[in-house]
């Protein structure tokens, strides 16, 4: 079959979405095929393109230090994998291989970019989905880790004050278009989205949001950092760490469906954030005009660079007593490698060869 | 880049591998920099006559270029090394010459250090930090770095600046010497980004540091840290294994049944790099043997 329609008519990204998009995006795809343990893409390559399933299956498996690569899940007929990679711009978090023989439609990020540089609604629709789908992997990510992280913390970093509000800098417009939310912006786009929103100065270790309670906007990092963190009795999670063109909040974008249980967002560093309320953000999300075009893709872009921010690998955080482990990660000793799994490791090429 | 372990043929981390520190001299992946400030290595051989004893290798020349260094490195097998390439921004101004070069170790002292990063107006700060270095210390100081002030820091808050220190102590030292730099900043009214990457060690344990004061609060003096924001944050990755060595694909670590090396590294140091992990921002990693191999420890530092 040459023709990806049925496949995006059938599948769970594609499938909702108008016709004439859907045509738009399937002229831009290309039939791909895969035998059995053929790897489709590599952990820690930089990502490149969407693969939609036809027939067959695709797993995900995370390569763990001195671990046996663990399966995190499979994809099949009608589903994707690897989507992030046409918004994000991090590697692949995941290694996919082939369980079976399989077949799909390949959507490479190059024809992506003509897509979405065509201003087509084909590109703004597919960006939202795929950023939809990323912060709900996200508020997944912060209730798998709430699951994790348990008990009651102590008293953490006293701030000096909360967030008090402060005049725009001058220069700012140049100055935010060398961030990454704002550097597809002209300077026209950046008053458009910004003139009005409120600067607060957020001194540090001060809240944006407490725990337990669900974001109240949006907030664009201008100057310093702010972290998302979950605590526990005995261990910290880092969640976001979100320095300047970064932004905060994101699960605010699912309403009830957010979770927010013991997640707070405070300022790691003394920083300036611009505060967009959340009628703000959907005037921005739905508007027909060029800055909010721009404010769309920037925001649903920095949703999955929160997410790929969030599912890095990183070594555990021990300092507070039990360690924490990565989400998807069995638990794990760098130190003290369980023998019964490094004995039956295989080499990890044998799984992802280059 | 820093390694604990089995002993290794430096000629792999140095040299051989896909991402090896001295290809990173004028070829790093996470960094658009040349690192062609110099370059040091202190190695300790645990099998060698006093093995407390490290040596010490250092020359502002480009590595890429030191035949010595290859030879050194294909020869000699260490189980612990601090192994530096020193970046600066390309200004006049800068001190590059043999005084300034990492890792720092005064005369006798157990403890060397390194570090990635830059104190942005270390120059207001510096004589504000006389008040915590012991005068045994000062008097050790030679350079014109940041590196070297904080590495007396360092030392001044162990019991004995020259002897033995656990790695605990040694990680209690690097908390309380940024908590000084953290007050010192304050005061003066230096609000600037200052990544503050340091590795320690002494032979028989490794202390590292993700840490940077007034992250997002960029330079505006037209330097390379005010350019900086795909890595803006100083990068810091570490991985465990059973060996680091040759293999079909190049050098990178292998697992077997224990874990007998650790290494860190500012980049991956292998072409496969799924088997490093990046250490998170703000926290201390802590690397120390232990019976048969090596434990790692991630903390996190809320300073």
């Amino acid at each position: 079959m040459s023709d990806p329609g049925p496949a995006l008519a059938a599948s769970k990204l594609f499938g909702a979405m108008p016709e004439s998009t859907r045509e738009d995006v399937g002229r831009l795809m290309r039939r791909v095929a895969y035998a059995r343990g053929e790897v489709v893409f590599c952990q820690g390559e930089p990502g490149n393109q969407l693969v939609l399933i036809e027939s067959g299956e695709l797993e995900a498996l995370l390569a763990v230090p001195g671990g046996q690569p663990l399966r995190l899940s499979s994809v099949g007929p009608g589903e994707v994998a690897g989507e992030l990679s046409l918004l994000g711009d991090g590697r692949r978090t995941a290694t996919a291989r082939a369980t079976e023989p399989s077949t799909g439609w390949a959507l490479d990020r190059s024809a992506f970019d003509v897509l979405r540089n065509d201003v087509r609604p084909a590109a703004s629709v597919v960006t939202r989905a795929i950023g939809l789908l990323a912060v709900k992997r996200l508020n997944h990510l912060y209730q798998r880790a709430a699951r994790e992280i348990t008990g009651e913390p102590g008293p953490s970093a006293s701030a000096h004050g909360g967030p008090f509000a402060v005049p725009a800098e001058s220069g700012e417009p140049a100055y935010l278009q060398t961030t990454r939310f704002f550097e597809d912006f002209s300077a026209a786009e950046i008053a458009a989205v910004t003139d009005g929103l409120p600067r607060l100065e957020v001194p540090r270790g001060a809240l944006l949001t407490a725990r337990d309670q669900p974001p109240v906007a949006l907030w664009i990092v201008v100057r310093g950092a702010v972290e998302t963190t979950i605590r526990g009795a005995t261990a910290l999670r880092r969640l976001r760490l979100a320095g300047p063109g970064r932004a905060v909040g994101h699960v605010g974008l699912l309403a009830d469906a957010a979770c927010v249980e013991r997640i707070e967002s405070r300022a790691r560093e003394r920083a300036i954030v611009l505060e967009v309320p959340w009628t703000r953000v959907s005037e921005l999300l739905s508007g027909p005009d060029h800055a909010a075009r721009r404010f769309a893709a920037a925001l649903w872009t920095d949703s999955v660079r929160a997410l790929q921010h969030g599912e890095r690998p990183l070594a555990r955080m021990s300092a507070i007593g039990t360690p924490a482990v990565p989400p998807g990660l069995a638990a794990h000793r760098p130190g003290a490698l369980p023998t019964t799994i490094a004995a039956s490791l295989p080499d990890r090429r044998s799984v992802c060869p280059r | 880049m820093a390694y604990l372990g089995v002993p290794v043929s430096l000629d792999g981390p140095l040299f051989a591998a896909d991402n090896s520190l001295v290809r990173q001299s004028v070829g790093a992946r996470l960094m658009s920099l040349l690192n062609i400030g110099g370059f040091g290595l202190v190695a300790w051989d645990g099998l060698s006559a006093e093995r407390e004893r490290p040596y010490l290798y250092r020359t502002p020349a480009v590595p890429v270029f030191d035949r010595n260094l290859k030879a050194l490195a294909e020869k000699v097998h260490p189980t612990t090394a601090i192994a530096h390439v020193r970046g600066v921004v390309y200004d006049p101004a800068e001190m590059v010459g043999p005084q300034n070069l990492h890792p720092f170790r005064f005369k006798d002292a157990r403890v060397a250090l390194a570090q990635n990063g830059d104190l942005h107006g270390f120059g207001e700060m510096r004589y504000d930090l006389l008040d915590h270095i012991g005068p045994e210390l000062v008097r050790c100081i030679e350079g014109t770095t940041d590196t070297e002030w904080v590495y007396a820091l360092v030392l001044s808050r162990l019991a004995d600046p020259f002897g033995h220190a656990t790695a605990d102590e040694l990680a209690q030292a690097v908390e309380e010497t940024l908590a000084i730099l953290r007050d010192v900043r304050e005061r003066r009214g230096i609000g600037t980004q200052s990544p503050v990457n340091l590795v320690l060690g002494d032979g028989d344990c490794l202390v590292a540091t993700r840490f940077c004061f007034d992250y997002g609060w960029y330079p505006d003096d037209g330097s390379f840290f005010a350019g900086e924001r795909e890595f803006d944050f100083t990068t810091l990755w570490y991985a465990a294994g059973e060996t680091f060595a040759a293999g079909e694909n190049g050098w990178d670590v292998r697992y077997g049944s224990t874990t007998g090396i650790a290494m860190l590294a500012s980049e991956p140091l292998g072409a496969d790099v799924t088997g490093w992990v990046e250490v998170p921002e703000y926290s201390m990693i802590v690397v120390r043997r232990e019976a048969g191999g090596v434990a790692v420890d991630v903390r996190e530092l809320e300073l």
